[in-house]
């Protein structure tokens, strides 16, 4: 797709969004924000694995973090910006803390670390009563209006809330572009593809992974602020690992090569799972089963972008080497 | 200071499960340089299999005990010939999503097989009773525990060192080209790794059924303390893996007496230490 | 002439095999210093320890006046020593432009640029193309690295080092599984960048044509030091040299 072309799409794409409310169910709307929420989770995830290299199963953890920030804001101090900020800075901190113990690791060990985090997160929120509400999570959290240089807009439809998380989605997906069209994009792609080089050819490659993580991290916090108001609780389990396997899939799915992969598979993730969820309870094992025949059907070549995955995986090194390497 | 060291003997045994586990974890990463995301799911299976076979169809325990190791085994050799060997040489991301997937879909296929949580069946008639000891009844299924973790240890130290197939399974782990070249059929050696691993997964598992509730989580909840004891321990090395069980058991133990809304948190707080002071782990060469 | 590279008494052990036994080695401004020595010599431990990748167990280290010992590989290359590998190290999927403009703009400390595009670096992307044109592989640009000949990813491992501007440039084995022809033209490259843009190199290599028609000095490696050193006719004629390469004849062109 040449350039013109994809500016035409995302034109189209964009105008399509904006009179979604107009022309589709209340239901629609509803499952699209959590298409757009998916969608800023996957985008920041892909960062990280698909720039960076980095495979983490933590982002649940940050979801929750910026999820349950936002609730207690909200709790205290019914204005939207507050809530939504707040969360997001929160996961970023955590995200740069837990990276910070995390990203001078090797690849396996760090995404044993990452899943291991966001399990210490999910249990943090099953246990904390006293701030997160412990197993009956937080209830009651308004969708505070949005106070924005002395405009007040409440949003008491589904359809306004909306517009919200539209903008805020776009603004994101927006800078996200521009981070990875930078030098500092080049740069963790250079991190990704030859670690060993790129510290050879002056790249801080523990630190510019711990910057890919706290900005996946953010991005997950800043998806995770933007459900308190949408559904008026939170309960542990968006901090589950099971939850953190959602942005993994739609990236999978989409492509990881391509900036739009993680845009294109949260679409599908969230409608297969609306569909599936309706025919059985057991949606992850449906996950499970379709993540290992993506992984296995690489070799095809699945969704475009994965052909990339093969063609680094195709130059075949002794395994033990390379564990070798890896456990350096 | 009784309680001290009784809480102490409890963590020792609970440790046993946690030493099965990571041992197998150990072995597997070690050998086919596979970190399986999956193996607190095998340890589920395990329990789920004892359960059926004891508690259901009043198989004798011991029977029930290695049958279920037996099953867990054969499906961990299809798990590393069907879906890991492809992926032999490849970035490690693939295997890493690959386990990922296989844990998800185990997880709800036992929830989907076997329902819910289930009654714990009682203990069997010759291992039950209880010792004094520090002026309180310690039951003795714990000092049976005990047992069974320090002679795996014992036992797989004498496999791996005094045994053909651990002296080939050790070349294999440290060159595999080289081994390959000298006759040793790498591909089995990887399948009975596999095995073994997932066997001691499943005996731990199965001798938890007459004590602990057979649940869902119990994998999840596995799986997570397994890492954490491998950060602890160092990865790939047994003896970091089987001091950092001991580490981990005992204080979770602890922490459920001092700490018991933060039990689990405490441990996290420890690995972060660990990480903090000393990333490559505290029993690490 | 100034002295770029002091190494004293460097020592690197892996379990039992000491791999780099008390090395020392000297390197001044606009030399061309061949490292050789049999299989196993420590070659390729020495060049791990001098760019950062490895940490001695002994000994130190000391660049342009400053002890680098402990330094990690990436403010090395700021402070101007930079290494090419042997094992073949380009970025594979980036094109091949983008496998210089990384180094070039880590250079210029533009890495932590994450708003402005890449394209906007006009002058960085100028230096990428004409450094290209001196490999020989302005037609490749847009190429993933990756899918380049064996011949044209040496080219670009060796502009990828070059890109950095090093003082010092460190090359382990740049003419490894080159034809005879390329590894000519590969030397060449070398000599040219060495005269045109003021690098000195330190290559470890085992062709000795490309030894002794590049170098202005050899130092010989034996079981993780020093040998011998001197200019290339000297070590050519020198009898425990050629002891030491009995039964590594092959690589010896008379």
């Amino acid at each position: 797709m040449n350039d013109l072309a994809r500016r035409w799409a995302a034109a189209g794409l964009l105008l399509a969004l904006v009179l979604l409310p107009a022309v589709a169910s209340r239901y629609v709307t509803y499952l699209v924000i959590h298409i757009l929420l998916l969608a800023l989770n996957a985008v920041g995830f892909n960062l990280l694995f698909g720039q960076t290299g980095l495979l983490s199963f933590g982002q649940a953890g940050f979801y929750a973090v910026g999820a349950y920030t936002c609730a207690r804001i909200l709790l205290a101090w019914p204005s939207l910006l507050p809530g939504v900020l707040g969360g997001t800075a929160a996961a970023a901190v955590a995200a740069l803390l837990l990276g910070s113990l995390s990203v001078r690791h090797t690849r396996i060990y760090f995404a044993m670390l990452t899943l291991a985090f966001g399990m210490m997160i999910f249990s943090l929120a099953w246990k904390w009563r006293a701030v997160t509400g412990g197993d009956d999570g937080l209830v009651g959290i308004p969708r505070a209006p949005l106070e924005l240089f002395g405009l007040v807009v409440a949003l008491p439809t589904v359809e306004r809330y909306y517009y919200v998380v539209l903008v805020a989605a776009v603004l994101a997906v927006a800078l996200m572009h521009r981070v990875v069209h930078s030098p500092l994009g080049l740069a963790l792609r250079a991190v990704r593809d030859s670690e060993v080089r790129a510290e050879h050819v002056g790249l801080n490659v523990r630190r510019l992974r711990l910057v890919a993580f706290t900005v996946a991290g953010a991005y997950a916090g800043l998806a995770g602020s933007l459900l308190p108001p949408l559904e008026n609780t939170v309960t542990p389990p968006i901090a589950h690992w099971t939850a953190s396997a959602e942005p993994v899939l739609a990236t999978l799915l989409g492509g990881i090569r391509h900036f739009a992969g993680p845009l294109v598979g949260a679409f599908v993730l969230v409608v297969a799972k609306d569909v599936i969820v309706r025919f059985t309870v057991h949606w992850s094992l449906v996950l499970g089963a379709v993540v290992v025949a993506l992984v296995l059907g690489f070799r095809g070549g699945l969704a475009g972008a994965l052909e990339a995955l093969t063609l680094r995986g195709s130059r075949v090194r002794p395994v033990s080497a390379a564990a070798g390497e890896e456990a350096r | 200071m009784e309680v001290f060291a009784y809480q102490g003997l409890i963590g020792l045994s609970s440790a046993m499960y946690l030493w099965l586990v990571s041992a197998g974890l150990t072995i597997i990463f070690g050998v086919l340089g596979v970190l399986n995301f999956a193996h607190g799911s095998l340890f589920m299976l395990g329990a789920y299999l004892g359960y059926t076979l004891y508690g259901l169809v009043g198989v004798p325990f011991g029977l029930a005990v290695l049958g279920s190791m037996a099953v867990v085994a054969l499906v961990g050799a299809g798990v590393e010939r069907g879906l890991l060997r492809p992926l032999y040489g490849l970035d490690p991301s693939y295997q890493l999503l690959l386990t990922f997937g296989l844990v998800l879909f185990l997880d709800d296929l036992a929830k989907l097989v076997w329902g819910g949580v289930f009654r714990i069946p009682p203990i069997p008639g010759w291992l039950q009773g209880s010792v004094t000891l520090f002026g309180r009844p310690y039951p003795f299924y714990n000092l049976f525990l005990i047992a069974v973790g320090l002679s795996v240890g014992v036992g797989l130290w004498w496999l791996f060192d005094r045994t053909w197939w651990g002296r080939a399974v050790r070349a294999t782990a440290s060159d595999r080209e080289m081994a390959a070249a000298l006759g040793i059929r790498t591909p089995t050696v990887f399948s009975s790794v596999f095995m073994l691993g997932s066997a001691l997964a499943a005996l731990g598992g199965a001798l938890s059924t007459p004590v602990r509730p057979v649940a869902p989580g119990i994998g999840a909840a596995m799986i997570v303390q397994a890492f954490i004891i491998t950060v602890i321990g160092g990865l790939g090395n047994l003896r970091g893996a089987f001091a950092g069980s001991l580490l981990v058991g005992v204080l979770s133990s602890y922490g459920t007496l001092w700490f018991p809304e933060f039990e689990l948190f405490f441990i996290f707080a420890i690995m972060a230490a660990v990480l903090l002071v000393r990333p490559q782990g505290l029993f690490a060469r | 002439m100034t002295v770029l590279l002091v190494a004293r008494g460097l020592r690197k052990r892996f379990g039992d095999l000491a791999a780099v036994d008390g090395l020392d080695l000297q390197v001044e401004e606009g030399e061309c210093v061949a490292l050789i020595g049999p299989n196993g010599a420590g070659k390729t431990t020495a060049l791990n320890l001098l760019s950062g990748h490895l940490l001695p167990d002994e000994g130190h280290i000391t660049f342009r006046g400053e002890d680098i010992t402990r330094l990690p590989p990436h403010a090395r290359v700021h402070r101007g020593l930079a290494r090419s590998f042997q094992v073949m190290t380009v970025f594979p999927e980036l094109t091949a432009r983008e496998n210089l403009l990384v180094p070039i703009l880590a250079r210029q400390g533009a890495a932590r640029d994450a708003l402005r595009p890449v394209r906007a670096y006009r002058e960085a992307e100028e230096e990428a193309n004409s450094l290209l044109g001196d490999l020989g592989l302005r037609e490749a640009a847009e190429a993933p690295a990756g899918s380049l000949p064996h011949g044209d990813q040496r080219r670009l491992e060796l502009g990828i080092a070059v890109a950095s501007r090093p003082r010092l440039c460190l090359l382990d084995e740049p003419s490894s599984g080159l034809n005879p022809l390329e590894r000519a033209g590969l030397m060449q490259l070398v000599r040219r960048l060495a005269d045109h843009r003021g690098v000195t190199f330190v290559v470890v290599e085992h062709d000795m044509d490309v030894v002794f028609g590049l170098a202005n000095r050899v130092v010989v490696m034996n079981r993780g030091r020093v040998l011998a050193e001197g200019p290339p006719e000297d070590i050519r004629n020198n009898r425990e040299v050629r002891e030491t390469y009995l039964g590594e004849e092959e690589d010896v062109s008379c």
